[in-house]
């Protein structure tokens, strides 16, 4: 499950998600890509459960690049505890996902097999999401 | 050499609430700057910016026909030697939001960023490798009216395994790269096997703190 190495905090605020992903919201590495439509909190194991699905439908062809990185710790209390006394602990990970934001990219492969295997994908998140294709320069090469 | 013109008009006034209704008005704002030039408000027509932008991309000369007035009435001056040097987009619908026209000059080298197109990649003997194109974009420094349109580089040849680097093209007569050299471009990499056997269960162990681990080297 990803998470990161070395944090300088345990615990982290919340934080808002408002707005677009300016950033990291073309597709860079591969031919091919799964884009946020909606802000969210993406979990390790959603992130884990996508990439596994892209990486069975596709075998033993292409290749993939996660996009997002879960690098921000979300904490519980336990149940049936009192209010007060303090933060909960780390429980989980998340990657903060504004709209736009390209989750994964696929090469190596044929449109049809890319979007197969993104939508499988898609299903595993909490977000509605779109296939993209590379923008080529000078090149609208989007398509829902 | 610019075949391609693209109709322009000049704008007076700037800022997001004059960008919104010109894109409701299906315009586009845009601006225009050079060297030994004042930069200039413009919009163009987003249908024809299109067409223009799907043949020329950021590699092309063009000439901006700029008119006055927000419609473009009345006639103008005729811009040439004009590169589109950025395109704006919304992240999600992909929509262009502004365009940015440079003005070369047509006297000395500019630096340019060009695509590169992989040739013979239908051609190349099937040996179960994936073509990885790492490098899509390459910086030249050229003289405007020597710019190319992509550099072409041929995988006809390559095996898996094998990697060409920036220092592999040939760039054409009067262009020089300026990217490092051991860049890589292109690569054929095997396929990815399957991790069938879930990666072992590591159970969420928490990750070492920056200031704790200084702390106890010191101690």
């Amino acid at each position: 499950m990803l998470m990161p190495k070395r944090v300088k905090y345990r615990k982290q605020q919340r934080g808002r998600m408002t707005g677009k992903a300016y950033r990291g919201c073309e597709v860079q590495l591969g031919e091919y890509g799964l884009q946020a439509l909606e802000p969210a909190w993406i979990t390790s194991t959603q992130i884990e459960a996508a990439r596994i699905a892209i990486t069975r439908y596709l075998k033993r062809g292409g290749k993939i690049w996660i996009r997002i990185f879960p690098d921000k710790p979300v904490t519980k209390k336990p149940a049936e505890t009192r209010m007060g006394s303090g933060k909960g602990t780390p429980e989980y990970w998340v990657a903060v996902v504004r709209p736009g934001r390209i989750l994964f990219e696929v090469a190596g492969i044929t449109e049809e097999t890319a979007r197969e295997a993104l939508r499988l994908a898609g299903h595993k998140l909490p977000i509605k999401t779109k296939f993209v294709a590379r923008r080529e320069a000078g090149v609208a090469g989007e398509s829902q | 050499m610019t075949d391609f013109v693209l109709a322009a008009s000049k704008r007076a006034n700037v800022g997001k609430g004059v960008a919104r209704e010109l894109r409701r008005r299906g315009r586009v704002p845009a601006v225009l700057y050079g060297p030994g030039r004042e930069p200039a408000a413009l919009s163009v027509e987003l249908r024809r910016l299109q067409d223009v932008f799907a043949k020329v991309g950021y590699t092309h000369l063009l000439n901006l026909e700029i008119t006055e007035g927000q419609d473009g009435e009345a006639a103008g001056e005729i811009v040439s030697n004009v590169v589109i040097k950025e395109v704006q987009r919304d992240p999600i619908s992909g929509d262009i939001l502004h365009v940015d026209f440079y003005q070369v000059p047509m006297d000395r080298p500019v630096q340019f960023t060009v695509p590169i197109v992989l040739t013979g990649v239908e051609a190349r003997e099937n040996d179960g490798g994936i073509i990885q194109h790492d490098l899509r974009e390459i910086d030249i420094e050229c003289r405007p009216d020597m710019l190319p349109d992509h550099i072409t580089v041929d995988v006809s040849h390559l095996k898996a395994g094998d990697v060409v680097t920036v220092a592999d093209i040939t760039p054409p007569a009067g262009v020089r790269i300026l990217n490092s050299p051991d860049e890589a471009v292109v690569s054929i990499v095997l396929p990815q096997v399957t991790e069938e056997a879930e990666t072992e269960e590591q159970e969420a162990t928490e990750p070492e703190l920056v200031g704790k681990k200084k702390a106890e080297e010191e101690a």
